[in-house]
């Protein structure tokens, strides 16, 4: 189970950049069920929009808590890949030694330290975002919908402006808008949070496997 | 400006150091982790009498009428004192800063119960305990309580006038506080101080000294033109006020305070905060501060702005053997207390 109470207990922390990802992997560590892992994002408490530019200022305040750093002995720190996956590496590698904190070499690589930090991209390989990686299941669940969304999305899309990031969260929400007519405004957030809605994303697809394989690993790491 | 801290076998601490001391230092922990006793042993240095060893033991809620043999009333007023309760390692309190502060206080006793020593004056009798204090200036001076019909508590004489210690549970005394408020008014500071006040507390347009059942006692003069005696406004408010007159009289010394937010509303926390910053800076005072609270730690980190040079949060971790600590930097504390994370 995934939870997010200050009072940090598990050995293991995934940090990410905002709510739609602490969603994604609280509902996705429940329903596959993998160990114990907190999940934190950027923004968590404070009236800004989080992001990948605020893990450094995330991980030293969580440094300041007792049972953090008692605890919590390992962090995931994912970060969506963007538009160059390198980059946004290196972004957060840069942050992490702002703050006195191990960098590792490699993405999916740990470095050892006190806590022990890994960094990973969304999607794994390329470019995109965490809307990026539900696509997969997503359009394998609604094929129809997808081939219609994507006639959409290539009809509106199609400028130099429209990066692959950026046609993925379009693609998406309007699957998502398709798909629930109860409310076509659903985000991530409520639709992760709501079990009907949830079902528009299966988490058991086949799509999240080497994630879930990687979490488990991750946990499973000394 | 106290700079560091080194104690060695005081109460729960074996051995700590403290380096890198700010001007406002937020003191947090569990209880019993050892907040009072890292006040105590900041405070006891400072100090100039024996006496204290028993004003620290009144603090804490220990009374006692101290009969018997030397060396158990020796033990119930000092044993506490020592690291494990074993008054054979002597206790080392040492700050160092920049002006008389930097002072230390060794607190030590006989080898053996058998050399307590009977006195020339028949039943009085030396408990065999020294406290040695040592100044700025390298001077060491002695002062070893004694015991016979009363208990004495000889003082090295020295006037210390810029350090106060509040206890948490300390009743502070109408008469101290007239008297600071006397001292601030006779240096043409009380204006300021009454106009700061009064920002925080807007129904309280002045404030003065009057002589109150044949007392002197600090008088708060409220919106409706009523003058009441402080403490009779408010208990809560008396005490900010004793800090804050503390603070003023304080130029270049240091103030302690354990658990800041005991009696005051938390819709004030952000003004006391400024206030107590602002006075420190002002006064160049140094405060080393306790809470409890988390909704007084968020009061800080609104009021301090982007001014967090010169505070620094200290965590005392009890560990299985003794206490430790751990700083941080008040961008820590700010961005902590911003992510809503526990800092207590």
């Amino acid at each position: 189970m995934a939870e997010d109470s200050k009072d940090y207990k598990f050995s293991q922390m995934i940090l990410c950049e905002g709510p739609e990802d602490v969603c994604f992997f609280s509902t996705l560590i429940s329903e596959r069920g993998l160990p114990n892992f907190h999940v934190a994002h950027t923004a968590e408490g404070r009236n800004d929009a989080g992001g990948n530019s605020r893990f450094g200022s995330k991980l030293r305040a969580l440094r300041v808590s007792q049972s953090f750093r008692r605890n919590v002995k390992k962090v995931l720190v994912v970060t969506d890949s963007d538009e160059d996956q390198a980059a946004s590496f290196a972004r957060v590698c840069a942050q992490l030694i702002a703050v006195g904190l191990p960098a590792p070499a490699q993405i999916g690589e740990i470095a050892q330290g006190a806590p022990a930090i890994c960094v990973l991209t969304m999607p794994r390989v390329g470019t995109g975002n965490l809307e990026c990686c539900l696509m997969e299941a997503a359009s394998a669940t609604h094929p129809q919908t997808t081939a219609f969304v994507e006639q959409f999305v290539n009809a509106v899309a199609n400028g130099p402006e429209w990066t692959d990031a950026k046609k993925g969260k379009l693609t998406l929400r309007a699957l998502m808008a398709a798909r629930w007519y109860r409310d076509p405004g659903i985000g991530l957030v409520r639709m992760f949070k709501d079990n009907a809605a949830r079902r528009i994303i299966p988490l058991e697809h086949q799509s999240f496997n080497p994630l879930v394989a990687f979490l488990r690993e991750f946990a499973e790491q000394p | 400006m106290i700079r560091s801290i080194d104690v060695r076998n005081f109460r729960c601490f074996r051995r700590l150091n403290v380096a890198d001391c700010s001007r406002l230092n937020v003191i947090v922990g569990d209880n019993g982790a050892g907040k009072t006793a890292l006040m105590e042993a900041i405070f006891l240095p400072l100090a100039t009498s024996s006496e204290v060893g028993l004003r620290m033991r009144q603090q804490r809620g220990i009374d006692g009428a101290f009969q018997g043999e030397a060396n158990k009333i020796e033990r119930a007023l000092w044993g506490s004192f020592f690291h494990n309760n074993d008054m054979n390692e002597p206790i080392s309190l040492t700050l160092e800063g920049d002006g008389p502060e930097s002072r230390s206080l060794e607190i030590s006793r006989a080898r053996s119960e058998s050399s307590l020593k009977i006195g020339e004056y028949g039943e009085r009798r030396d408990t065999g305990i020294c406290f040695t204090w040592k100044d700025s200036a390298g001077d060491f001076r002695e002062a070893s309580p004694s015991v016979g019909e009363k208990l004495t508590f000889p003082s090295t004489g020295e006037i210390m006038p810029n350090f106060f210690y509040y206890a948490a549970n300390q009743t502070i005394g109408s008469v101290e506080v007239a008297s600071r408020f006397s001292d601030l008014s006779q240096a043409n500071d009380h204006r300021k101080f009454i106009e700061l006040f009064s920002k925080e507390y807007p129904w309280i347009k002045d404030m003065n000294v009057e002589v109150y059942g044949g007392s002197p006692v600090l008088f708060a003069t409220l919106a409706n033109g009523q003058k009441q005696p402080v403490p009779n406004v408010s208990s809560g408010i008396n005490r900010i006020v004793a800090f804050m007159l503390a603070i003023a009289n304080s130029t270049n010394g240091v103030v302690i305070v354990d658990e800041i937010e005991n009696g005051i509303h938390y819709s004030h926390m952000a003004g006391i905060w400024r206030l107590l910053l602002s006075f420190a800076r002002d006064f160049d005072c140094q405060l080393f501060i306790s809470t409890h609270s988390q909704e007084c730690l968020s009061a800080l980190s609104k009021a301090s702005g982007k001014s967090l040079d010169d505070i620094s949060l200290w965590q005392i971790e009890r560990g299985e053997k003794e206490s430790s600590i751990r700083q941080f930097d008040g961008e820590d504390l700010k961005l902590a207390l911003d992510y809503h994370e526990e800092v207590r």
